[in-house]
């Protein structure tokens, strides 16, 4: 059972952080390659909040949150004017920046020992503590984070962030401002990949920089794109097909010592046959040229 | 006049593209501008446009000079162009690539929706309507919702000149509008052009297709090799 719940978790964590990305990748159009950095970002701060400054969980979340809101300013700085892959490398050295800023700075995140005690949560007097209580909160969390994107792209705003994806040049000619739009976009998207931070942190009681580095960004975006770029269900599908597939995979009879390499095996040749045979995804309206 | 091109040279790294190049556009015509490949028009449209700072000479607008003024600023001024290939937003309906042409949608601002959300949805209401009437004018009645990328080619080009009706602007420069599309799209197209005449819009375009372009336009200037060689007025 506990096994069951630490998965619907890692779905629901999945799931904020696939869906903040789609926002950048599936509707704005934004190839970004620092999610773990935001994310990493969001975890740091709850757990530093929480066992330094002893707040509450719930400031510990609105602080993240902040604080992420301000830690992506130096992406919208360097990376914003520039297109495509020029974006995406931009933003590629914020995420070696962070890793080795949390790697390294050791008097303050403890560096490559992490951070440990980070307590659970705790909201108007509930404790969170327990498996299923947890599985409880991080349900109600994503079902906020999933209407606010649902939200988010019925209104016209949404509109705008697609003509960015589409062709930044005749948005120019509309005399559209796309860096506006581009802003927007990593502002809310790094807000709402703390939140999935904080979700980590509070969860697993301990984070150290190894949960956030370039791997994990890259994990995010074949999630998008697995599930496919520019719809709600696309992020959805992707995060439980990502979390979902290696636990399948561990029902397959495969010698003990070969089986967690096999499993990853198998799971990266999944990747490379939806890549081939369903280039949009499973949900897709948009793919990358 | 409408339009005052004064004196305008541009070169890229010592190679002269344009080459003194002046003429006037008035109000409610449709001025052609013919030239072979290479010969600068696209450059000046550029120019015109804001996308491109000439070498020297003016551009006015109204009698103002767009020297200083960036491409969106021009965009707000009322000068809306199309591109030789069409730039639209391939994945977006019909609707959304109108709305999106449309100018100070309260929409656009991320605190309006905090501070006036009424006004927001109030504004999309007319715009869709609006969307609707110039979805008419241009020839695409009845293909609203349609995804724009899954239109024709022709009528892709139709589209384009429909978001610059939606963007209200006053002069518009219309790259090889023909270029690509069947003799019953030209005619289409020819007819919005004519209509869009009458409704007071101006048009200024580039094209090869000069048997057409002729037949419709006010004025014909002829660019060769970056200079206006020869100014053609088109009596009735």
């Amino acid at each position: 059972m506990n096994y069951l719940l630490h998965i619907l978790i890692m779905c629901e964590i999945y799931i904020i952080l696939a869906l903040a990305m789609n926002l950048l990748a599936g509707y704005s159009g934004l190839l970004s390659l620092t999610q773990a950095a935001f994310y990493g970002i969001g975890a740091y701060s709850a757990a530093l909040l929480l066992t330094e400054y002893k707040v509450t969980f719930f400031l510990a979340f609105l602080g993240a949150v902040g604080i992420n809101l301000i830690a992506c300013l130096p992406v919208i700085w360097f990376a914003i004017r520039l297109r495509e892959l020029f974006f995406a490398i931009a933003t590629l050295a914020w995420q070696i920046i962070v890793f080795a800023v949390l790697y390294n700075w050791t008097s303050f995140t403890n560096g490559p020992y992490g951070i440990t005690g980070i307590p659970k949560p705790k909201v108007f007097g509930l404790s969170f503590s327990s498996l299923d209580s947890f599985v409880i909160l991080g349900g109600i969390i994503t079902v906020l984070v999933l209407l606010f994107f649902i939200g988010l792209h019925r209104i016209p705003l949404s509109r705008y962030f697609q003509g960015v994806r589409d062709d930044q040049l005749a948005m120019m000619s509309l005399g559209k401002k796309i860096t506006y739009f581009k802003t927007l976009s990593v502002v809310i998207s790094s807000g709402v990949s703390a939140i999935a931070g904080v979700l980590f942190a509070t969860y697993f009681s301990y984070i150290d920089p190894t949960s956030f580095t370039l791997d994990e960004s890259i994990l995010i975006i074949s999630i998008v794109l697995i599930g496919g770029l520019g719809t709600i269900k696309g992020s959805i599908s992707g995060a439980l097909f990502y979390v979902l597939l290696p636990e399948l995979l561990r029902f397959i009879n495969i010698p003990d010592a070969v089986a967690a390499n096999l499993r990853m095996m198998i799971y990266a040749s999944v990747l490379i046959l939806v890549v081939m045979y369903r280039p949009y995804g499973f949900f897709g309206k948009y793919r990358f040229e | 006049m409408i339009l005052k091109v004064e004196h305008i040279s541009k070169s890229f790294n010592g190679l002269n593209v344009l080459k003194d190049v002046s003429f006037l556009v008035h109000a409610g015509t449709i001025t052609s501008l013919f030239g072979e490949n290479g010969s600068g028009k696209t450059t000046l449209f550029h120019i015109i446009a804001g996308f491109l700072k000439p070498t020297s000479g003016n551009v006015y607008f109204q009698n103002e000079n767009l020297h200083h003024k960036s491409a969106d600023e021009i965009d707000e001024l009322g000068i809306g162009r199309t591109w030789q290939s069409p730039r639209i937003f391939k994945n977006l309906s019909v609707q959304d690539n109108l709305l999106l042409a449309t100018k100070d949608h309260p929409g656009e601002r991320l605190f309006n929706y905090i501070l006036k959300p009424g006004i927001i949805w109030r504004e999309e209401k007319r715009r869709k309507i609006r969307a609707n009437e110039v979805c008419g004018e241009v020839g695409l009645a009845g293909k609203l919702q349609k995804t724009a990328g899954a239109l024709s080619y022709g009528q892709q080009k139709l589209l384009s000149i429909g978001m610059l009706l939606m963007n209200d602007a006053e002069l518009l420069l219309l790259d090889e509008p023909f270029a690509g599309v069947n003799t019953q799209m030209i005619d289409a197209i020819s007819k919005v052009l004519l209509q869009l005449k009458e409704s007071g819009k101006t048009v200024l375009l580039v094209e090869h297709n000069r048997s057409k372009a002729t037949e419709i336009s006010d004025k014909v200037l002829h660019l060769v090799k970056g200079s206006i060689e020869e100014q053609e007025f088109i009596t009735p």
